[in-house]
């Protein structure tokens, strides 16, 4: 800047006779804060070269020949302003803030794009919006921002895992999730968890910390993934963080605290009506009453003389006066409220003309609503450039990471706290008399010492390093080269103390695990731009190498001396149950990456990417993949011919391309291999895996086609984007009959299509003081499975089922129905009723049908924000429709489940001989159990739902105030309402975690949260 | 400078070049390669060692393991479901439809011994006598054929027709779909193969491994089975005793013979179990701290006599009585027998009177195993022979996965299910007498189709 001051001056005086003269003045402001600006450059429209730029004072005075007639002011992060002079010697202006006008610039694979010349599909979220949800991972923090990008945060237990789905799911067997790459960076990303937790399973991008992310992109078409190659069917999440800035150091600190409630609770039967309950059945189905009493059981408990039945009645009225005994209700007892979550951060971003960095670091710190879970995260990053001479730039990018999850059993585990909380029949006491647990009587386990004196703790640290150059070549090639080393330390400790029943058995047990995956990468990119006349040139070519090990490690131990000696370490006998300890897998893949955009003339834009990956992982027959991509994009606006003043910009894309997905291929799951198997103390080998030497990448085709629409000066953005993806090669056990041993082999078999459409709509409503900004997505989605192997159906998980026509996961269940006509699904037994839907007189798996799907038909967002002055405020709203949940919660806890299980508080409308007008069967056990029960659509729900997903409110202090002080207040609140039909906790719950084909399925699954928080931030 | 940077560059290509030479190289630390690996004796028995482990808990414990107690102990009369698995209350009502998760693990878990027994046989034909000495290549062969024949006697009298395989899978699938064979020709190919094992076979570590004495066991039951009762005779003649011992050569005391810390007399071939097995056979039928899937029944308990000391292994836990013949809960090591003496005298009894009407000796074997349970002798006669032997296998060997095929060899299934209380008389259809087809081996297999089910599935 120096040198062009220089050169202005010069110029300046060296025209300074040439013409009359005449000296304008004035003063430059910021139109929002009425504060000078200095460094404004001011110049002539007509002669760039005579200009001159505000001091400290916003004031500045320019001569200028007579012929000029319009002064242009502009600045850094300003809205850059025309005047016309008009015999003016004075000139004052306010610019406004040029958040709107700067060029917006896109970050897609391996280079940047201004918005405006994107012609690829790419939603841009923005940091700032992420970070007002208090979600501690950056995936949770995405639900709601972007069109076509479905979140589900599959459980409310602190650190889980968060399915993150663009356009779709295109597999069965492998990840649905995206490839998240970090500043140019493919990051590990698999879920960690080793152990079952029943559905939770640990969130390996949570690693990352919100504040130091500067945006995020989702690349989702094939011609922005495609140079992803064999890892980007499911789109890709590129994320960057945040780097300095040349100037003084801005200091940064941000403080937050909130409160969370779980938004709902299970409510359980009470003690009476359950015991009613589990009596009528047993009293239905067996012939000795007495001996099944559940009641009387319960009664004996307590030793009171055997008056049975007046006992008995007090008891099912919900009498228990005269049973001296606290009833404790399990759900009371393990649930918390108003359970702090808190934030510190702290960052420090600055440089000079050669160096620039940014260091970040936060502690945040989240109690779970049920007892005994918790998670923390302290990180820290170091973002630094240094630009060595005129032709060398070096980076490095580093960021450090603990995580400490507590844990413990739920959903789908018989040592579950809120499964055996809602399962265990109620007033079981939970403590004895010294006020120590008590394990008897329990069907399972005690849920409230369950929560309390088990560990389940996971510690991950994690570092992940970036380092390399930036080398100006000639003119307009660069090339770039970094070197990437990813490490991730999982560790998982377990610990079943003898005092518990689960413990007991082996007089404590308890173990360790240790996975640690560690990755390097080497890419290398040369890019080359060049103006040739009207058309401009973007090339790059890669060459990527990566090595991904994982090593694992497990140890095991029964036998403690004492349940405060918690550690493998103290057990008396080793065991290994749960697979083996010790070994180490690895796989290797290598690509070259090449891509040509052209732009010509503004107008017409054409790009072409071609990536291969060769994977160690591929069978030896189809080692390498290819993967190619083009785009087209016509920008209307700027043809001459197009001239509608409301119109700033009308631009239409298309592209095809194809992507690869890998991750359902094990490193050596192509080869036909003999493992051990020791019988007893004899070891042995045997054949446990047959290979498929042409297994190869899961392939998905995408034609992707849209237009943008920007009114009123970009005011409005409207953008429409349609989709066909198209899956082949889709990776399925092809099923071989068991007679041979084998029940299936991994064989690239099937196919799958995902249609949508997606609408987004960006709108500045009032640009004023009072400035109002609303955007509304909106995506239609349809999945379908096209081919599976001899078209068998795939079932996984209770009753979902991948299916020829069906989208995938549906659930396939027995149709209960009036058969009777009077008037419920029920007979005159009470018993439920089913459709014989092949007539064949018999109820076989043949009758079942297809009663919903978990995916949504739409989904979307709607997001507010208003502002006057220095005060803040935004809203959001997300929502699905047109998904089913199976609520596999009441088909346990239900009046038709089992009568050995606690039940639901809503199922007292069970039929009895006196209430007839109910869908609810009777209490009944054995066979006639069995018939209610079976997996139906009973259970299946309406999963639709609305949620008002976050509000905040801040409010910022004049910087006049506070001088060089930026002191900002905020207030928000998350998941404050949602409208939904369904029943249970939380419509977006699901019981098996990420899995796409077992999914939207409910069984005791916690739920999510409404948060309160309040916080500061002071930057300066 | 724009050397160097291009020097840079060419340095930093070529390093990622050569190191991509061996770019596809990763090698398994976990598994060896599946082809050649039977080239010796030791590496025979290695994969023996695979044979029986398929046996043991392999695809939950489908064959001796706990997921096979709770099957056979349901589907009669000495076993209630007192858990929560709905697919055991199904076959607890006798009502299992062909997806039954349990019925179609079983049917797993048995031919994943075939196809481990048939690798094995196959892999040893190849070898030469420079290879593996021929008297112990013979004798692996027999052994592998004698587990071989010993599942396919229990997948016959389950299922009926099943597929009957004696060659493994080939590398291109090209054999994977094979057609029911008929109850005959499968008793035939048991029938073979016990006659080749008989010639063949050796100690080769009783009672955890095959042994002559375990050869004979099922070669009695499978004669006895299959009606042709002298053979039957002469084979379980092999356990006559000689002794004036009351209890002929049985373990003194029962409750010994389930303790897997004590070797017995009674011992002819179990299943060796250890910790990091866990054959869940506790976990399922022991109480609580267990799991108690499945508990005794009423009738079961009733059944006893008075002072019956096998009684003495059924207890009352939390109001359900649980059967505690396998009490390693935490390590789940329990030692299940296949054959063993008590069963044997049984069926050599049996056999007495089926092949020669000889009720006298019949009863001194029945007596011997009723002494050893503290019961005074009882005498058979043409008239109570069958119940009394019903009642005495049942007391003597519940939970032991004999109960079952009893009752359908007594021709009394349809009787014993009716008296089940988990049981409606409309659930007793023609189909309980087989269990069906898994629905999964009828959907992957190109040659059974639906019209090949069990009757009444």
């Amino acid at each position: 800047m120096k040198h062009l001051f220089i050169v202005l001056l010069f110029l300046f005086f060296g025209s300074f006779t040439a013409l009359s003269q005449q000296t304008i003045t004035g003063t430059v402001t910021n139109a929002e804060s009425g504060d000078p600006i200095p460094g404004v450059s001011v110049v002539v429209k007509e002669q760039t070269a005579i200009g001159t730029s505000t001091d400290m004072d916003g004031k500045y005075s320019l001569r200028v020949s007579s012929d000029a007639e319009t002064l242009v002011f502009s600045f850094v992060g300003m809205q850059t302003q025309e005047v016309a002079i008009q015999g003016r010697t004075t000139i004052n202006i306010a610019l406004q803030p040029a958040i709107e006008e700067m060029e917006e610039v896109v970050v897609v694979g391996y280079g940047t794009r201004s918005r405006k010349n994107l012609i690829s599909s790419v939603s841009k979220v923005e940091a700032e919006e992420m970070q007002k949800v208090s979600e501690p991972s950056i995936d949770a923090a995405l639900q709601g921002q972007a069109a076509g990008v479905t979140i589900n945060r599959n459980s409310g237990a602190p650190g889980q895992a968060v399915s993150v789905r663009i356009r779709g799911v295109t597999t069965v067997s492998g990840s649905n999730q995206p490839l998240y790459v970090v500043d140019g960076v493919p990051v590990i990303t698999e879920d960690v968890t080793t152990d079952s937790y029943g559905g939770q399973s640990g969130n390996a991008i949570s690693n990352l910390s919100p504040n130091d992310i500067e945006s995020v992109e989702i690349l989702k078409d094939a011609a922005a993934t495609a140079i992803y190659g064999a890892r980007a069917s499911n789109g890709v999440v590129l994320i960057t963080t945040k780097e300095g800035r040349k100037g003084d150091v801005d200091i940064s600190m941000n403080f937050s605290y909130g409160i969370q409630n779980p938004i709902e609770r299970y409510k359980i039967m009470s003690v009476g009506d359950y015991y009613k309950f589990a009596d009528m059945a047993f009293n239905t189905a067996l012939p000795y009453t007495s001996y099944w009493s559940y009641a009387k059981g319960w009664v004996d408990d307590f030793n009171l003389t055997p008056e049975t039945s007046d006992e008995l009645n007090n008891l099912y009225n919900n009498n228990l006066e005269g049973f001296d005994r606290d009833v404790t209700n399990y759900m009371d007892a393990v649930y918390k409220s108003d359970v702090p979550i808190w934030e510190a951060s702290l960052s420090a971003r600055g440089g000079d003309d050669n160096t620039t960095y940014y260091l970040g670091f936060s502690n945040i710190d989240q109690q779970g609503v049920v007892v005994g879970q918790s998670y923390n995260r302290k990180s820290v990053r170091f973002n630094a450039n240094q630009e060595a001479n005129d032709w060398l730039e070096i980076f490095a990018k580093v960021n450090y990471s603990v995580e400490e999850v507590n844990m413990i059993n739920n959903d789908n585990n018989i040592y579950g706290v809120l499964s055996t909380g809602l399962l265990e029949a109620p007033g079981i006491p939970v403590y004895d008399e010294q006020d120590e647990f008590t394990t008897s009587g329990f069907l399972f386990s005690n849920p409230v010492q369950m929560a309390y004196e088990i560990d389940g703790v996971s510690n991950s640290s994690r570092i992940v390093g970036n380092a390399g150059f930036n080398a100006k070549i000639i003119r307009g090639l660069t090339f770039r080269s970094n070197l990437n080393m990813d490490r991730l330390d999982f560790q998982e400790r377990r610990y079943m103390p003898s005092t518990t029943s689960w413990g007991s058995t082996y007089n404590g047990k308890g173990f360790l695990t240790s996975d640690v995956y560690t990755r390097w990468l080497t890419t290398n990119q040369l890019n080359y731009v060049a103006d040739i006349g009207a058309l401009n040139v973007n090339a790059t070519a890669v060459l990527e190498y990566q090595d991904y090990m994982r090593t694992y490690n497990h140890a095991e131990a029964d036998n403690y001396p004492t349940p405060d000696l918690r550690w493998p370490y103290s057990g008396a006998e080793l065991s290994n149950i749960y697979g083996n300890p010790g070994y180490r897998t690895e796989n290797k893949l290598f690509s070259v990456v090449s891509r040509v955009a052209l732009t010509y003339d503004d107008r017409y834009l054409l790009e072409g990417a071609f990536r291969s990956d060769a994977s160690s992982k591929f069978g030896a027959e189809n080692r390498t993949g290819y993967f190619p991509s083009f785009a087209v994009g016509w920008k209307l606006h700027n043809e001459s011919f197009f001239n509608v003043d409301a119109i700033s910009e009308l631009k239409i894309n298309g592209s095809y391309g194809i992507t690869g997905n890998e991750s359902g291929i094990g490193d050596f799951t192509s080869l036909t291999v003999a493992t051990s198997k020791a019988y007893g103390d004899f070891s042995g080998i045997h054949v446990d895996q047959l290979g498929d030497s042409k297994l190869s990448w899961e392939e998905t085709s995408q034609l992707n086609g849209g237009a943008t629409l920007g009114l009123l000066n970009d005011r409005i953005i409207f953008e429409y984007q349609y989709y066909e993806k198209e899956t082949t090669n889709l990776l399925l056990s092809k099923p071989l009959p068991a007679s041979t041993g084998f029940t299936s082999i991994l064989s690239n078999v099937g196919e799958m299509k995902n249609r949508g459409h997606e609408f987004s709509l960006r709108a500045n409503i009032l640009n004023g003081e009072f400035k109002w900004t609303s955007t509304f997505n909106h995506s239609f989605l349809k999945n379908k499975i096209t081919k599976l192997y001899q078209e068998q159906p795939i079932d996984r998980g209770f009753t979902s089922r991948v299916a020829i026509g069906h989208a995938l996961g549906s659930f396939y269940v027995f149709e209960a129905y009036d058969k009777d006509g009077n008037g419920t699904i029920l007979d005159e037994n009470g018993d439920v009723e089913y459709r014989d839907r092949n007539g064949d007189g018999v109820l076989t798996d043949d009758d079942k049908y297809f009663a919903g799907k978990p995916l949504p038909d739409h989904s979307g967002n709607f997001h507010n924000q208003f502002s006057y002055k220095g005060l803040s405020l935004s809203a959001n709203f997300n929502y699905k429709q047109g998904r089913e949940i199976y609520n596999n919660t009441l088909a346990f806890a239900g009046a038709s489940g089992s009568p050995v299980f606690g039940k639901l508080a809503s199922q007292t409308n069970y039929w009895t001989d006196n209430n007839t007008d109910t869908n609810l069967p009777r209490p009944a056990y054995g066979a006639a159990q069995s018939n209610n029960n079976r997996d139906s659509d009973r259970f299946i729900e309406d999963g639709s739902y609305l949620r008002f997903q976050n509000i905040t409110l801040s409010y910022t202090l004049p910087e006049r105030l506070l001088q060089d002080v930026q002191l900002r207040i905020y207030l928000g609140a998350d998941n404050i309402y949602t409208w939904t039909d369904y029943s249970g906790l939380d419509p977006e719950l699901n019981v098996f975690g990420t899995d796409d084909v077992a999914t939207g399925t409910d069984f005791l699954t916690q739920g999510l949260n409404r948060t309160y928080k309040i916080g500061l931030n002071v930057t300066f | 400078m724009k050397t160097k940077t291009i020097s840079l560059l060419i340095v930093i290509i070529m390093l990622i070049l050569s190191g991509c030479e061996e770019f596809t190289d990763t090698e398994p630390t976990t598994s060896i390669s599946a082809e050649g690996m039977i080239y010796d004796e030791a590496s025979a028995k290695r994969v023996m060692n695979g044979v029986y482990s398929a046996m043991q808990v392999d695809n939950g414990g489908t064959v001796y393991g706990g997921y096979m107690r709770m099957v056979d102990g349901v589907y009669a009369d000495n076993v209630n479901h007192t858990g929560s698995y709905p697919d055991v209350a199904e076959l607890w009502g006798n009502d299992a439809i062909s997806s039954n998760l349990f019925i179609d693990a079983v049917w797993e878990g048995h031919y994943l011994v075939v196809y481990r027994a048939n690798k094995l046989i196959e892999g040893l034909e190849k070898l030469g006598a420079e290879d593996i000495p021929t008297e112990t290549k013979n004798a692996l062969i027999a052994e592998a054929k004698f587990l071989r024949a010993l599942i396919y006697f229990r997948l016959v009298n389950y299922f009926g027709d099943v597929p009957l395989i004696t060659e493994s899978l080939l590398d291109d699938l090209s054999n994977k779909d094979h057609p029911r064979n008929s109850v005959d020709e499968v008793y035939s190919q048991i029938k073979q193969d016990l006659e080749d094992a008989e010639s063949n076979v050796m100690d080769m570590g009783a009672p955890f491994r095959v042994s002559p004495e375990a050869v004979q066991a099922l070669k009695a039951k499978v004669y006895l089975y299959s009606g042709e009762y002298g053979t039957a005779l002469s084979a379980a003649s092999n356990f006559a005793y000689s002794g004036d011992s009351p209890i002929g050569d049985l373990a003194s005391n029962y409750a010994d013979v389930f303790d897997e810390s004590m070797s017995t007399s009674e011992d002819i071939f179990k299943i060796l179990f250890t910790k990091t097995d866990g054959n869940n056979l506790a976990w399922f039928l022991h109480g609580p701290p267990a799991r108690g899937e499945v508990g005794a029944s009423e009738s079961l308990r009733n059944a006893f006599e008075q002072g019956d000391e096998r009684a003495g292994l059924i207890h009352l836990t939390e109001n359900t009585w649980y059967i505690e013949k396998y009490a390693d809960v935490a390590g789940g090591a329990d030692y299940p027998h296949v054959f063993r003496l008590a069963d044997m005298y049984l069926i050599y009894a049996e056999a007495l009177i089926r092949a020669n009407s000889n009720y006298a000796e019949a009863s001194t074997y029945v007596n011997y195993v009723r002494n050893r349970a503290g019961l005074s002798d009882t005498t058979l006669t043409s008239n109570n022979w069958e119940d009394i032997m019903l009642k005495e296998r049942r007391l003597e060997l519940y939970a032991e996965g004999e109960r079952w095929l009893d009752v359908k060899r007594f021709g009394v299934a349809e009787e014993v299910i009716s008296s089940k209380p988990s049981v409606t008389f409309a659930n007793v259809r023609n189909k309980y007498l087989l269990w069906p087809i898994p629905q999964n081996e009828i959907d992957a297999n190109e040659q059974i189709s639906p019209a090949d089910q069990n009757p009444g599935y």
